[in-house]
């Protein structure tokens, strides 16, 4: 019969195993609670440390953007469905800022409004992250409009030339044409080594469809990139496309003066106004909010042109929107 | 019209593209309002040879529509007036411009070059978009050099050897009725243009209307 012993380095040597890859972790998280939530706008008790634009993180896994910070909560919006979130539940602080994906890996793809692809084909590649909030270069560092942005269009390039830089508002009547002269201006932009950047904002998914295939017909998906908000979206996804597209349009990846549609600008004025009353912010009037211009500065004053780059990067967005119902022929033109 | 933008809208464009329904409607597409739609900025970065080519054809478009809307009464009009429709006709013609089909700007110069010139004043409205075709063409196939040195300098080359261009084209150019070759294209278009230059078109009131006609 075997004699019982005790090997004590065996054991140790057991225990050791045993620990290894054990890293005692003690991880601080702020974590607040949802107070009410409804409208895709959720309340938020607690987390006294957050910032504005800051992502918060639901017990579901859903983000939700805060922008209101009030004394005692922060009125957030949900990126993403409300309905399995409760009141009680808890909500953890990311300390992420809202960022976009930004790179070449984006051309030729469509993206949702946070930059994620939706389009199909598998993941973005070659892209980073920067914040989709930056702020807009001061005056002093820009070039005044000085190269020509052609559309392609007789009647715009010969007798309403836009500039590179400017921000050229298409206005009209439904079924006028103006996403055409959108769409015709980006197909003319190929083979001029420039970017383009397709907003499409509540707009049937089935239409933005069909414009991508009619960008793609004419070869045009090769340098653009498409933001999707369909009309089926929550407000909060069609107030914030045309946030992204300044980062865009004013960073890094392009190389070239880069044009920005986005169409069309009276569904994300709605879709703000509407994210500004749940909040309890001052709606502004005209269903244009006040706020809109200031609340996306970067991307209503778009040509950051600098004068040291040597290829000065701008965009200038063209804007669809649809006019109120015009009851009668104007008669006074606009100075 | 600017009632109908929101004032903030306005205020942070720099212009608008006006789309008229009614315009759209009746077949001038794109259907911009070239009288209501501004840009701004725009003009500082036009390049030299379209504003050559545009010379006056704002103002013309202007004219015409204002003529167009009296012409509707059905009055006889004077020498200068008719002459005036004509072109206006031809011009907005010449605007009209397909789904998805941008043309590159120095074919754009060529063009209107073409139409502010008075060289489409001696063809019927209807062959305007063919003239348009076959111009393109020509310059593509015989003056290749003229497009490319619109391109790299931004301004016509060589002036004469460009409007020489569209001359020996509108020359041997046949309208669909069969009217062949004009016998003398550049004194009919001397004489049109005299009567209606682009560059001096007359100012609305020195328009003799005959009120009781």
């Amino acid at each position: 019969m075997a004699e019982l012993t005790i090997n004590t380095s065996d054991i140790l040597s057991a225990i050791t195993r045993g620990l290894e890859g054990y890293n005692p972790s003690l991880e601080q998280n702020q974590v607040g609670k949802v107070l009410e939530v409804g409208d895709g706008i959720a309340r938020v008790g607690g987390l006294p440390g957050a910032t504005v634009n800051e992502l918060l993180e639901f017990e579901d896994g859903t983000f939700g953007l805060a922008l209101n910070l009030d004394e005692g909560s922060i009125g957030a919006v949900v990126l993403g469905e409300v309905s399995h979130i409760d009141e009680g539940q808890s909500v953890k602080s990311t300390g992420r800022i809202l960022d976009v994906p930004v790179g070449d890996g984006l051309l030729g793809r469509v993206v949702d409004a946070l930059g994620n692809p939706i389009d199909g084909k598998g993941p973005l590649t070659n892209v980073t992250r920067r914040r989709m909030e930056i702020q807009a270069p001061g005056i002093t560092g820009r070039k005044p409009v000085h190269e020509p942005m052609q559309t392609g269009i007789k009647a715009i390039d010969s007798l309403i030339p836009v500039g590179r830089g400017q921000r050229e508002l298409i206005i009209g009547d439904r079924k006028t044409g103006k996403t055409t002269i959108a769409i015709d201006t980006i197909i003319n932009q190929k083979g001029l080594g420039v970017n383009c950047i397709y907003v499409a904002i509540g707009q049937k998914a089935s239409t933005v469809a069909q414009t991508v295939a009619t960008l793609e017909e004419f070869g045009a998906m090769d340098y653009t990139v498409v933001v999707v908000a369909p009309a089926s979206d929550p407000a909060p996804f069609k107030y914030l496309p045309p946030t992204p597209a300044a980062p865009w349009a004013s960073t890094g990846w392009t190389t070239a003066a880069t044009p920005a549609v986005y169409d069309d600008l009276s569904k994300q004025a709605e879709a703000y106004r509407q994210v500004s009353l749940l909040l309890r912010r001052p709606p502004g009037r005209e269903s244009t909010p006040a706020t809109c211009s200031t609340s996306t500065p970067a991307c209503w004053s778009g040509p950051p042109s600098s004068p040291t780059s040597a290829a000065p990067v701008r965009s200038p967005p063209c804007r669809s929107s649809r006019p109120r119902p015009v009851t009668c022929r104007p008669t006074s033109r606009p100075t | 019209m600017s009632a109908y933008i929101p004032t903030n809208v306005i205020s942070i464009t720099d212009g608008q593209i006006y789309l008229q329904d009614d315009l759209f409607k009746s077949g001038i597409r794109p259907a911009v309002d070239v009288g209501i739609s501004v840009s701004r900025v725009g003009s500082a970065a036009q390049i030299k040879a379209m504003k050559t080519a545009t010379g006056t054809l704002k103002s013309d478009l202007q004219q015409f529509r204002e003529l167009q809307a009296f012409a509707a009464f059905g009055s006889d009009l004077d020498a200068v007036s008719k002459a005036q429709l004509e072109r206006g006709n031809r011009l907005t013609e010449l605007l009209k411009q397909g789904l998805n089909s941008p043309l590159p700007v120095q074919e754009q110069v060529v063009v209107i070059f073409a139409g502010t010139r008075g060289y489409l004043d001696p063809i019927p409205v209807n062959d305007v978009r063919r003239f348009e075709n076959e111009l393109l063409d020509w310059f593509r196939s015989r003056h290749r050099d003229i497009l490319d040195g619109i391109v790299a300098k931004g301004d016509i080359p060589d002036a004469g050897a460009f409007e020489g261009a569209i001359q020996a084209f509108a020359g041997q150019f046949r309208t669909s009725d069969g009217s062949g070759p004009e016998p003398t294209p550049q004194a009919h278009g001397a004489a049109t243009t005299q009567i209606v230059d682009s560059d001096t078109t007359l100012p609305e009131e020195e328009i003799d209307r005959d009120e009781d006609a």
